[in-house]
């Protein structure tokens, strides 16, 4: 119980920390919030699955079907942001309700194509490991692998290539990253590209651990903005922190009370660290 | 926008008027539409109210909440559960559940006005994902996903529903945008537009914001209540359904937030595409192509439909 | 006891002569104290100039007498009563007003409903009634130099009369204090002197000021008193001309 709990907590956190950090990194270059990062990773889910698992015309190799996907997440981020968000960066409130009606027309689009009920996805790898006697999945130990390792070639990412330094100067001060010859829109269109290549990876991930439907987007979006709100926005250790508060919280829930209320604790300490702390744990005044 | 200064006694007069020719016309509807007509314009209804109830508080006061269907939910959940569980009447568990959105709205929210812009949509959005969880869960109590039913309705037939819904949407419609044009909501507008200036004019922001939410709670809370009376069912889906957050949003932002009238006729507008989708495009390919339509207006025109109406009536003078 | 409240209550003459007093206020972001300490008042119909180089937190005390922001020690009193947990609007409400920086106008509105906004009662009560008479607006904006302009929006204005709108709205207040920030900024000679001229007559009335400004020549025509701040400690107090010949003051400003 307590091994189930440990695994999937830590993957979950994983998984949810690197939707955040999509999200984290687009605030900080752009002000506004993108609601559709759960429409990004449900359309990766099914693309995902289309290709690798598509029936008789499809059945890519699951690297390359990977790695298309990824590459789609990314094109349908910057295409949001290309097509409206940008137009409205100077207004935050319009941002958040046209992305979250953008999230509803993916929702029924993909119902459309493929119909409203779950399907199942294969895992990436199978079989399972036994470590000092706990057996777990080797599905989950690979996600749990990429995702820690997305968020550590992230950090060094941001920390030490141009383009990561690049993103901060924007993030800090667009128009002083102007000066220094910095195109903030270019940064902004690779951030959101980054974000939804990142999605992407959590929608894949998301999809061989579980199954895929077009409900999957309200959860995984509730909880990575929940995972920011609580670390305070723009803050990358506050998200890493409260991640691994939110994902064992849920899986704590998930094992050992009820799999419907999966999410509601991490509401309720949302709810408490608000009242409490109004930016969040780690948001600065 | 309600124009830039207060209405003052003499065009009060004039608007009061337009308000009884608007209501006349549509009272007459029964007699040109036919009967299944009539039941999606009762919905339109109950869609205003909800619609309106959310604007005089996010529309106006730019805190957007992504958490109505809370309001809602609970209201609703408060009268079924009561007649229900304990046979109260009907006359009185629907006020009993306008008084629960009331002091639940207003509960739920005072730990919430400290907290701004994001924080405050995602905390009613987790408020309302919260509320239709624990409303699940309790299966035994509420009946679960497939909720209750059988129990009474407030009045029978397409026609007694629809003048009763016209009734009661106008009279939600005409208070808040009466509200609206007051000093009242010409505040709540400042809010919107820059909190500390008004603090700093010596107005206490935090009570409007009450207020404001306090007026939006019992009008979404009447709505609800009379809503699940004329469904005579309620399941999550009826209240809880993102569906529905989506469709008062978007009737709100196409008709113009913080103009009560904008959202009134946004509801319709809304109504009127999706029926019309109804025979062209089938199950999900409806509601996707509504909400690009509701995406396309907002993005191209965000002061929403009112707003140009307005306009084009100015630039005629 | 009766002691006692007989020397904090207010009754000696002398407190009664201080509008504003603060008593060791200290405020610290992060690592960094950007008040330390600070002792200073302002008498009835004075007008004191608080003056000092960029960062010296000039702004942050006026946050701090606002309410805006709380102090993390010391007491804030006004006309003898300690407001230390009044809000912003409790603190207007009594007599404390205050123009911003940056202007602030709200930019859907009129200039006269931006002055107006300042007469709108408070709760429930703005319902039914419609605050302010315009009258009273009318001589507000002439006062400030706004007639014209009543029925134009922000957005049409340039940027002195935008300072002059914040004035305004800062004395539709009704106050007993206004606290300036940056007075003159961006302003011609003309309307300084009009500002000026504005401020010695409300001082007649009964007004006190505090103007933050880093136009010594304009403060001199009108401040009673300056007191200048470096780094959140209160440097030097007195009459102009007397404290810019102060060497430390001279380090601290010209940074020589």
């Amino acid at each position: 119980m307590i091994e189930e709990i440990l695994i999937v907590g830590l993957a979950t956190s994983a998984l949810y920390l690197v939707i955040a950090l999509g999200l984290v990194m687009v605030y900080s270059v752009g002000r506004v919030e993108d609601l559709s990062v759960g429409a990004y990773l449900m359309v990766a889910a099914y693309i995902y699955w289309f290709l690798a698992e598509g029936g008789p015309y499809l059945s890519l190799p699951k690297g390359a079907a990977i790695i298309i996907t990824i590459l789609i997440g990314s094109a349908i981020s910057i295409s949001v942001y290309r097509g409206f968000i940008r137009r409205l960066l100077d207004n935050p409130t319009a941002v958040f309700i046209s992305t979250l009606i953008f999230s509803l027309i993916v929702e029924n689009v993909l119902a459309g194509i493929f119909g409203e009920a779950p399907r199942s996805v294969h895992p990436l790898v199978y079989g399972s490991v036994t470590i000092g006697g706990i057996t777990i999945t080797l599905n989950i130990v690979i996600i749990l692998a990429i995702a820690w390792a997305i968020t550590i070639i992230l950090i060094t990412f941001i920390s030490k290539s141009y383009i990561g330094r690049a993103i901060r100067a924007v993030s800090i001060n667009p128009r002083g990253a102007m000066l220094v010859g910095i195109d903030p829109e270019k940064v902004r269109i690779l951030t959101w590209g980054l974000c939804g290549a990142l999605s992407a990876v959590a929608g894949i991930s998301l999809a061989t651990h579980t199954s895929i439907s077009t409900g999957m987007w309200i959860l995984p979006l509730i909880l990575a903005f929940i995972i920011v709100m609580i670390g305070g926005l723009g803050s990358i250790g506050g998200a890493i922190l409260s991640a691994h508060i939110i994902g064992f919280v849920g899986a704590f829930t998930m094992v050992m009370i009820d799999e419907r209320l999966r999410g509601v604790f991490g509401l309720l300490l949302l709810l408490v660290i608000l009242i409490f702390r109004r930016r969040g744990l780690f948001g600065r005044e | 926008m309600g124009g830039n200064k207060p209405v003052r006694e003499t065009a009060l007069k004039k608007i009061a008027l337009r308000w009884i020719i608007a209501f006349a016309v549509m009272s007459l509807l029964p007699f040109f539409v036919p009967h299944g007509w009539l039941r999606v314009l009762i919905i339109a209804n109950f869609l205003a109210i909800f619609a309106m109830s959310w604007d005089i508080m996010s529309g106006y006061t730019g805190y957007i909440s992504f958490g109505h269907n809370f309001l809602l939910g609970i209201s609703a959940y408060a009268s079924v559960l009561l007649i229900h569980h304990f046979d109260v009447p009907l006359y009185l568990s629907m006020p009993i559940g306008v008084l629960i959105a009331a002091v639940g709205g207003v509960g739920f929210v005072l730990p919430t006005l400290r907290v701004r812009g994001p924080y405050f949509t995602l905390f009613t959005l987790g408020l309302f994902i919260l509320f239709e969880r624990i409303m699940i869960t309790l299966g035994p109590i509420t009946g679960g996903t497939r909720g209750l039913f059988g129990f009474p309705t407030v009045l029978k037939g397409a026609v007694p529903n629809f003048y009763l819904t016209l009734v009661l949407v106008f009279a939600v419609a005409f208070a808040l945008w009466y509200l609206g044009q007051t000093d009242f909501g010409r505040v709540l507008n400042a809010i919107r537009l820059d909190e500390d200036v008004v603090e700093n004019s010596g107005l206490d922001t935090t009570r409007f914001k009450l207020l404001s939410f306090l007026m939006s709670s019992i009008a979404a809370g009447i709505g609800a209540v009379f809503f699940i009376h004329y469904l005579g069912a309620l399941c999550p889906r009826s209240v809880f359904a993102v569906f529905l957050l989506l469709n008062i949003i978007i009737a709100s932002v196409i008709g113009g937030m913080g103009t009560i009238i904008g959202p009134f006729m946004g509801a319709y507008i809304i109504t009127i595409i999706l029926e019309g989708l109804r025979a062209v495009a089938p199950g999900p390919w409806r509601i996707a192509t509504y909400a690009a339509i509701g995406l396309i207006i907002f993005i191209l025109r965000p002061r929403g439909i009112f707003f140009e109406i307005q306009r084009l009536f100015r630039r005629r003078r | 006891m009766k002691f006692k409240d007989f020397s904090e209550g207010g009754g000696n003459r002398k407190d009664m002569a201080k509008v504003i007093e603060t008593r060791g206020i200290s405020k610290r972001f992060g690592g960094i104290t950007a008040v330390n300490s600070l002792d200073f008042h302002v008498e009835e119909k004075e007008i004191v100039g608080l003056i000092g180089p960029n960062g010296a937190g000039k702004t942050t005390v006026f946050n701090l007498i606002m309410g805006v922001l709380r102090q993390d020690s010391g007491d804030i009193i006004f006309n003898g009563t300690n407001i230390n947990n009044y809000p912003t609007h409790k603190r207007v409400k009594i007599g404390i007003a205050r123009t911003y920086q940056i202007p602030k106008p709200l930019k859907e509105w009129t200039i006269f409903e931006n002055i107006r906004i300042s007469m709108i009662p408070d709760g429930i009560k703005s319902i039914r009634r419609i605050g302010g008479r315009e009258e009273d607006i009318r001589r507000i904006a002439k006062e400030t130099g706004l007639t014209e302009y009543l029925e134009k929006y922000p957005d049409e204005l340039p940027i002195g009369a935008l300072r002059r709108l914040e004035l305004a709205r800062a004395l539709a207040n009704d106050p007993k204090l206004i606290l300036i920030d940056e007075a003159f900024a961006g302003m011609t000679k003309e309307e300084i002197d009009v500002i000026s001229e504005l401020l010695k007559k409300k001082r007649k009335e009964g007004m006190s000021f505090i103007i933050i400004d880093h136009n010594l020549e304009a403060l001199a025509n009108i401040v009673d008193r300056v007191i200048v701040i470096h780094l959140g400690r209160k440097l030097a107090e007195g009459k102009l001309q007397e404290i810019i010949k102060k060497e430390d003051v001279k380090k601290a400003y010209l940074g020589e």
